[in-house]
């Protein structure tokens, strides 16, 4: 299939072909349901800090044309 | 001098027209817009030389009626269309040939008002956008809304969103810019669309800063949030976050601007942005964006699915409307404390419209040779009952596809993990959205929608929707979140899983704690 669709346009006809095409199947959620509870996710810390900017000032805004 | 009656006049599209006849008197967006139209194929006008105009009325009253110059109250109106079209073609339509009518309704390409105001005739102009040739990475265009014309008993519409040239009496470019923001699709069933005068009036009611507000020159910050509240919306303000050796802003990371243009592109709700580049800082409105699947997002990694948007398209009072600009970065390079060499990166956008073969009709091709721009700040009006902010949405975006990515790289599974985020109404979700994951399975789909229904607690009517899924399209999971609490609280409602692999991670999250939520199946 053409690795091309977003996340929010794949069509109908497409899907199937790339669940199969996943990997993602019931003998994975077994794996997952076997991972121990003390598991850690990683560390993202520094790519949720683009998010975390704050408002300031209040400059004035306008253009002529 | 008294308004007399007037014909309506038929031209064919090209250096007669009256559109071309502003051209002649120096105005560059008329250049910019007949240049759109031949590109869109346009063949013929129809001139209303009696027009009143809603915006302009308002402009007259509050403004122009007691000026000494003398400016009527009456405008004209031009209709282009993408076929040949003269009085007896028209006759045919006007005395309900529905075969004449089809025609004309399948080559409307928009209209253009022309304002009595010499040095900025351009009022209210709606026109299609250009037809898009890329179905699998389409041009999302959410906030454009249908507009209804009658001309002579004759309904026509056109899909776009309003745009004009700001006159500086009544409105500079934040105020056309919120005006373009609240013509918003979004919209359509709760607001009437205010007119540039309720939109300086709004803006200066309650932060009156010594200025009159006509002639306007520009708004603050302040003002442009204080008149979406006065519209009863809310402000949605994203903060640029990359900052200089100094600490001042500098401009956008080329996540943080593409994650939250393409959630508020997708919710309907148009851009409006602050930037930099021009003498004095500047605003537009980006109302509509070109999608790309996330190809830099390596195996094992993770990464917003819009990170690559290639292009926004840009409503400018100084070019004019859906105008084609190239998103790029500028690298700037330092020296810190301890002599080690440091770099910034942030968004600049540069006017990129495509290649069309223009400049056959006898007016000139335009170049545009227009500054960079820096976004600045960014800024959605947002539906009332909207408390969430789309940073935190893009926060529990990021953990998601985290958690999402670890968990699948300690089972063995190494790919990409691409996420979205996005407010939309329930309703649409339930319907839209739904069906076009789930439909053709009519038990799935009916089982997942009662589901929402009586197994979740009762929802908000806007909800944050944070989609999980593969490079390739590919949805594995959704979380929707409750936007009527605080962003400290942000409780989600429900998480709904459409691969099994993906509801054991939903799954091992609900154990853990770090979601409060059901678990809905849809597979």
């Amino acid at each position: 299939m053409a690795d091309n669709y977003t996340l929010w346009n794949l069509p109908k006809e497409k899907r199937n072909t790339a669940k199969r095409d996943s990997g993602l199947s019931n003998e994975v959620r077994h794996r997952i349901e076997r991972l121990s509870n003390t598991f850690q996710a990683d560390n993202i810390s520094d790519r949720l800090k683009p998010f975390e900017a704050k408002i300031d000032d209040a400059s004035f805004f306008g253009c002529r044309s | 001098m008294p308004n007399r009656p007037k014909k309506i006049r038929f031209y064919e599209f090209g250096a007669g027209d009256p559109l071309a006849a502003l051209i002649r008197l120096g105005r560059n967006q008329a250049n910019y817009l007949h240049n759109y139209l031949e590109a869109l194929g346009a063949l013929s006008v129809i001139e209303e030389q009696n027009y009143f105009d809603r915006d302009y009325l308002d402009e007259f009253s509050a403004f122009y009626s007691i000026s000494s110059s003398g400016y009527s109250n009456v405008c004209r109106r031009l209709h282009f269309f993408s076929t040949t079209l003269n009085r007896s073609a028209f006759r045919r339509v006007a005395g309900g040939s529905k075969r004449a009518l089809v025609n004309l309704k399948e080559n409307y390409l928009g209209f253009v008002v022309i304002r009595p105001i010499p040095d900025a005739p351009l009022g209210r102009t709606v026109l299609r956008w250009f037809q898009d040739n890329d179905l699998t990475l389409p041009r999302i265009t959410e906030p454009s809304r249908q507009y209804v014309i009658h001309l002579a008993g004759v309904s026509l519409s056109v899909k776009g969103l309003a745009w004009q040239q700001q006159d500086s009496a009544v409105g500079a470019c934040a105020t056309i810019g919120l005006w373009t923001l609240l013509h918003s699709s979004a919209f359509d069933d709760i607001h009437a669309v205010p007119t540039t005068v309720e939109i300086t009036m709004a803006a200066n009611r309650n932060n009156f800063l010594g200025k009159p507000p006509f002639p306007s020159q520009g708004l603050t910050r302040f003002q442009i949030s204080e008149c979406v509240k006065q519209h009863k919306l809310t402000p949605l303000i994203v903060e640029s976050d990359v900052k200089d050796i100094h600490g001042n802003p500098k401009g956008f990371s080329r996540n943080r601007f593409c994650a939250n243009c393409a959630a508020f592109i997708r919710s309907g709700y148009p851009v409006l942005i602050w930037v930099r580049g021009h003498t004095v800082p500047h605003i537009v409105v980006i109302g509509g964006f070109r999608s790309s699947n996330p190809n830099s997002i390596a195996d094992g990694d993770i990464g917003f699915d819009a990170q690559d948007m290639p292009y926004v398209y840009i409503h400018d009072d100084n070019i004019g409307p859906h105008v084609r600009f190239r998103i790029d970065t500028v690298v700037e390079q330092y020296v810190d404390a301890n002599g080690q060499q440091q770099s910034i990166e942030y968004v600049k956008l540069v006017a990129d419209p495509p290649a069309t073969n223009v400049g056959n009709v006898g007016v000139p091709s335009v170049q545009i040779n227009y500054p960079e721009l820096i976004p600045d700040f960014i800024l959605a009006a947002g539906h009332e009952q909207i408390r969430s902010s789309p940073d935190t949405l893009s926060i529990k975006a990021m953990q998601l596809a985290n958690i999402t990515s670890s968990i699948f790289k300690a089972v063995g599974i190494n790919m990409a993990v691409v996420v979205s985020s996005r407010f939309i109404k329930l309703s649409n979700y339930l319907g839209n959205e739904m069906d076009r994951i789930l439909g053709g399975n009519n038990r799935l789909l009916s089982r997942v929608r009662l589901e929402l229904c009586e197994k979740v607690s009762p929802m908000s009517l806007h909800i944050g929707l944070v989609r999980v899924g593969m490079r390739n399209g590919l949805e594995l999971g959704d979380v929707l979140y409750d936007t009527t609490d605080s962003d400290r609280n942000h409780p989600a409602f429900v998480c709904i899983s459409y691969n099994p692999a993906m509801s054991a991670v939903f799954n091992w999250q609900i154990n853990n704690g770090s979601i409060n939520a059901v678990l809905i199946e849809a597979f």
